[in-house]
């Protein structure tokens, strides 16, 4: 930035300007460069629902996870990873996540839950009921981009071994979908 | 700099229209061939989306719903939230249908649809049941919706069928 000096300014009272401004790489001096497809981030100011059974938005958010009917989308994978489509800087946020739990009274189960390494919940579960998870983001778990949701079950059980189903492609959880709803 | 206009993701979840302006939302089964038509919750909360084009003002909506799995001994508490009116609440003692009538939501200013929402936290599993080889959990099925549009506009449409006719 510089003090203005060209024709147009000239008539204006002295004083400080923007006299010019370049990018000096445009990809990667943009926080959006590392991103798949940055044109669906948010910056987080308006509330967002996400269906994980549509193959677009699992593919988007959680890719190498496989969704079935019944159970939601999940993997055999002790970690399973969701990308939260939240540009850093968002405001704190609530995180709602449907989901049914791979579970019964003889083989309880549970998952921890973290965002950006900060540990968010840790449920259990003694059946397969779907549920509803309401998870606090901090305004600091939303600095890194991407954020990104853990979920580690701990439970390596999928619905056939329990007897709760065919499904042998998911194990601990099978998630539904998710909304994100700024606070405040 | 490639900045987002606006996210994919900050639209309500909308699936099958039920009847004009009223579309499926967030926590429905999509749709089984064995359902034949109706509309099964997932999770424990359901919405449906109101449209404020077609709805700008509420009007008494007539729903039909009935559980899976309900009975005196395993009761269900159903509440219907419809933003700007008061909570409705039922409790379900038996798997045959019951009829609610509730008002539309009275919408934000700007908003171009508004959640009802359906919470009802008693699923069962058809194949945990011994009922069929359905392994989802099904909480509640919405039969029926049906809106009771003010008496004028009942009169117009009725007027114009007559006119075309």
């Amino acid at each position: 930035m510089g003090r203005a000096s060209c024709r147009w300014c000239s008539s204006y009272p002295p004083g400080l300007g923007l006299g010019f401004a370049r990018l000096l790489d445009p990809e990667l001096c943009n926080p959006l460069y590392l991103l798949p497809n940055p044109q669906d981030w948010s910056f987080g100011l308006l509330p967002q629902e996400i269906d994980l059974g549509l193959a677009a938005q699992r593919a988007l958010l959680a890719p190498g996870l496989q969704a079935s009917a019944a159970w939601g989308a999940g993997s055999r994978a002790p970690h399973l990873a969701l990308f939260l489509p939240i540009l850093p800087g968002a405001p704190a946020q609530r995180l709602v996540l449907s989901l049914r739990p791979v579970a019964s009274p003889e083989a309880p189960s549970g998952a921890r839950f973290s965002c950006n390494g900060r540990l968010l919940a840790e449920p259990r579960w003694q059946n397969s009921t779907p549920v509803e998870l309401e998870l606090e983001l901090q305004e600091a778990d939303l600095q890194a981009a991407p954020a990104v949701l853990l979920i580690e079950p701990l439970s390596p059980a999928t619905p056939a071994d329990l007897g709760l189903g065919q499904e042998r492609g998911l194990a601990g959880l099978g998630l539904f979908d998710l909304s994100l709803t700024p606070e405040g | 700099m490639l900045l987002p206009s606006n996210s994919r993701f900050e639209q309500p979840m909308e699936g099958r229209e039920l009847s004009t302006g009223i579309r499926l939302g967030r926590g429905w089964h999509t749709g089984d061939p064995a359902d034949a038509g109706a509309a099964w919750t997932r999770s424990p909360r359901a919405t449906l989306q109101i449209s404020a084009g077609h709805f700008p003002e509420p009007v008494p909506l007539r729903l039909t719903l009935r559980a899976f799995c309900a009975s005196p001994e395993r009761q269900g508490t159903l509440r219907l939230l419809s933003p700007g009116q008061p909570v409705l609440q039922r409790v379900l003692t038996s798997t045959a249908p019951v009829t609610l009538l509730l008002p539309t939501p009275r919408h934000a200013p700007g908003a171009e649809s508004t959640a009802l929402t359906l919470a009802f936290d008693l699923f069962g599993s058809p194949l945990l049941e011994g009922t069929g080889p359905d392994e989802r959990q099904l909480g509640l099925a919405l039969l029926d919706v049906t809106p009771r549009w003010p008496l004028r506009r009942r009169l117009n449409a009725v007027l114009s069928r007559l006119r075309r006719g």
